[in-house]
């Protein structure tokens, strides 16, 4: 058992095994074998070393005699530390009777962390760790790739819930992790406003960042507990350590549970008497239940890319009214607000679609759906045929220029006129909106206003495509500012704009979920918000502790500023003066 | 007993191509052989463990091997380190 401290920045307490994501590709569970299946252990070692070894040798044979005599080399090279590891990886096997993936896992990480070690403090110690580290790595993931065959288990599409281990989550990688087998989060680096912070803290997912070292120090399967308010994180724990934290678990579920209901019925009302309705972001309809207990309203942004994502990309009509209906099903009449499909060709291996070298401003969202009408025309099919049943309307992402919006219009007519035909009951009318996150579209809200029912505001990608900056990429991440003044100035814009044409609109990105933003949303005229479930009973006690006054004084001071640390600096001030006990 | 002190002159020290040649030729010997640099020591048939020493340009490392072809050993390990492993 080992204890280690870092910050708490999602509370929570989280049990489970620890999936180390920059290094492994696959999950690793910690499996204990009988005495009489060691010999079979070991075999199935042996066998996938030897198919590891092969798989080498081919990839040397494969290439061209010239690119041979250099890189061949390297690649024997390989093999020679794949066998020479095994007598290390068998004596774990037998001395402990771990399974073999596991076995791998620690002793791959046994000298990484040899490695690290060495090069603390020495510069061409720490050169030489991180040209040969790679190599080990590479080693435990070819090793375990044959190990686990077909039987393995993606990061992005996971069967049984774990907590995860990282240097660094990049806002790239939570979107890919599936969310809702995520039990903790644990990262070597950030602070209590990193974005995996306000990301886990959003999601309700406990999380501790800043635990040095925690990437060598844990293995693939070692059974992690992780406190997100205290900040503790403890390996492998022993038998009374596991008890109480699971006795602690509980209760905190327990509470949390109470105050969400405290608040469920409590109506988001400013003190001047102005209601606010707050809706959730769910990416399956399983959110929904949760969603409700944590007071919404209804659902303001369903995601529908799981759906693409659990079926290889090419869900069935079928497919998708399924889940449309079961969602109606939990909403009764509350507003469902289906997004229609917004993958980039970076993640769509459709076939006959060339890969882009800047996926972010190439065929994403509706420019996809464009190209593959087929695959379009099934979800809206879908949206239709399951609208008479309940409060369904939908919005496109990515929408650029009216010509678009014009387009979509004529092909869901042209599906309405299908339905029809095929003699399925259709709504008469199935209000359309569109998402405001291209800054093209943002500026010209007042132009796109009489052709939609309503907008949302996508205020991640309306940042990114504003500031000109990729989240993902740790050298400019920090250039990706909310507080921006230009951020506000597009705000003030586009909810000025969609008030004048009497179009509801609200905003549905990670700016609506960090309450330090919400008086500033609410000063600049917002009256409408979609945000992740476990934020609402947060979200609706800012809104009861401030007049629309308060706001608007806010928000024309946030305007103010030159700069977009000054107005963050104030907003957060701001937000603490008005919720003291939770900020 | 056979001991002799080499030093690493590959720029990029003992990295896993060197490693791959040193264990190989290691293996070839019945006799014991290890690797040993600041106090820390690897086993010279094993090239992971090798790597785990993070020998770099510049370092002293004594090959010591115990058996009965012990001289031989070394004397083949420490001629890989004179030629450089092949490289530069």
């Amino acid at each position: 058992m080992e204890i280690r401290r870092g910050i708490g920045v999602s509370g929570g307490y989280a049990i489970g095994e620890a999936l180390v994501i920059d290094r492994e590709e696959y999950k690793i569970s910690r499996r204990s074998i009988a005495p009489e299946e060691l010999d079979a252990e070991i075999r199935r070692l042996e066998k996938a070393a030897e198919a590891a070894e092969t798989e080498i040798r081919a990839q040397v044979r494969g290439m061209p005699r010239r690119v041979r005599e250099v890189a061949g080399a390297i690649l024997e090279a390989q093999v020679r530390p794949l066998q020479d590891v095994q007598a290390e990886i068998r004596e774990d096997v037998r001395k402990n009777l771990w399974g073999a993936e596991y076995a791998i896992s620690r002793t791959i990480n046994k000298k990484v962390k040899t490695l690290e070690d060495a090069g603390q403090g020495n510069a061409a110690t720490a050169a030489y760790a991180s040209r040969i580290i790679p190599t080990l790595v590479e080693i435990e993931k070819v090793l375990i790739r044959h190990l686990l065959g077909a039987k393995r288990e993606n990061v992005s599409n996971l069967s049984t819930p774990v907590i995860i281990v990282a240097h660094d989550l990049s806002p790239g990688q939570t979107v890919t992790l599936d969310r809702i087998k995520v039990l903790g989060i644990l990262t070597e680096v950030g602070g209590p406003t990193s974005h995996t912070a306000i990301v886990a803290k959003s999601l309700g997912i406990p999380a501790v960042v800043g635990v040095e070292g925690i990437g060598s120090d844990i293995s693939g399967g070692d059974t992690v507990i992780l406190d997100g308010s205290g900040g503790t994180v403890i390996t492998n724990p022993d038998a009374g350590t596991m008890k109480r934290y699971q006795a602690m678990e509980r209760n905190f579920a327990l509470l949390e549970k109470q105050r969400a209901k405290e608040l469920q019925h409590v109506p988001a009302v400013t003190k001047d008497g102005t209601n606010i309705e707050i809706f959730a972001n769910i990416e399956t309809p399983d959110e929904i239940p949760t969603a409700l207990e944590h007071g919404a309203e209804g659902v303001g942004l369903y995601r529908t890319e799981f759906l693409y994502l659990t079926h290889g990309f090419n869900p069935s009509e079928q497919d998708h009214v399924d889940a449309y209906q079961r969602a109606v099903g939990l909403l009764g009449k509350r507003r469902l607000v289906i997004r229609t499909m917004d993958l980039g060709a970076d993640k769509v291996p459709v076939e006959g679609l060339p890969v882009e070298e800047n996926p972010f401003l190439g065929t994403r969202a509706i420019r996809l759906c464009f190209e593959k009408p087929d695959v379009f025309r099934i979800q809206l099919r879908a949206i239709l045929r399951v609208a008479p049943m309940g409060n369904i309307e939908f919005m496109l992402p990515m929408i650029t220029s009216l010509s678009e919006i014009l387009q979509v219009k004529e092909i869901v007519e042209d599906v309405r006129r299908e339905l029809q035909h095929e003699g399925v009951t259709v709504s008469e009318k199935v209000p359309m909106g569109i998402m405001l996150e291209v800054p093209a579209a943002a500026l010209i809200t007042d132009i796109l206003a009489p052709h939609v029912d309503f907008f949302s505001v996508g205020t991640n990608d309306l940042i990114a495509y504003s500031v000109a900056v990729d989240r993902r990429n740790e050298r400019v991440a920090p250039l990706y500012q909310p507080g921006h003044p230009a951020i506000l100035r597009l705000l003030k814009h586009i909810i000025e704009a969609a008030a004048r044409h009497n179009k509801p609109i609200s905003v549905c990105g990670e700016m609506s979920s960090d309450i330090i933003y919400t008086p500033l949303l609410l000063g600049l005229g917002l009256r409408r918000f979609s945000v992740a479930p476990p934020v609402i009973p947060d979200l609706k006690k800012m809104v009861c502790s401030l007049s629309l006054d308060d706001a608007r004084a806010v928000s024309e001071r946030a305007l103010s500023f030159d700069d977009a640390r000054t107005t963050v600096n104030f907003l957060r001030e701001r937000a603490r003066q008005l919720m003291p006990d939770t900020l | 007993m056979a001991e002799k002190t080499v030093t690493v002159v590959n720029t990029l020290g003992l990295h896993v191509r060197p490693v791959a040649m040193l264990a190989g030729t290691a293996a070839r010997f019945s006799s014991s052989i290890s690797i040993l640099k600041d106090g820390q020591t690897a086993n010279a048939k094993s090239s992971v463990d090798l790597l785990t020493l993070a020998a770099v340009v510049g370092s002293a490392l004594t090959i010591r091997a115990h058996g009965a072809d012990a001289d031989a050993a070394v004397d083949a390990l420490a001629h890989l380190f004179e030629d450089k492993f092949g490289e530069e």
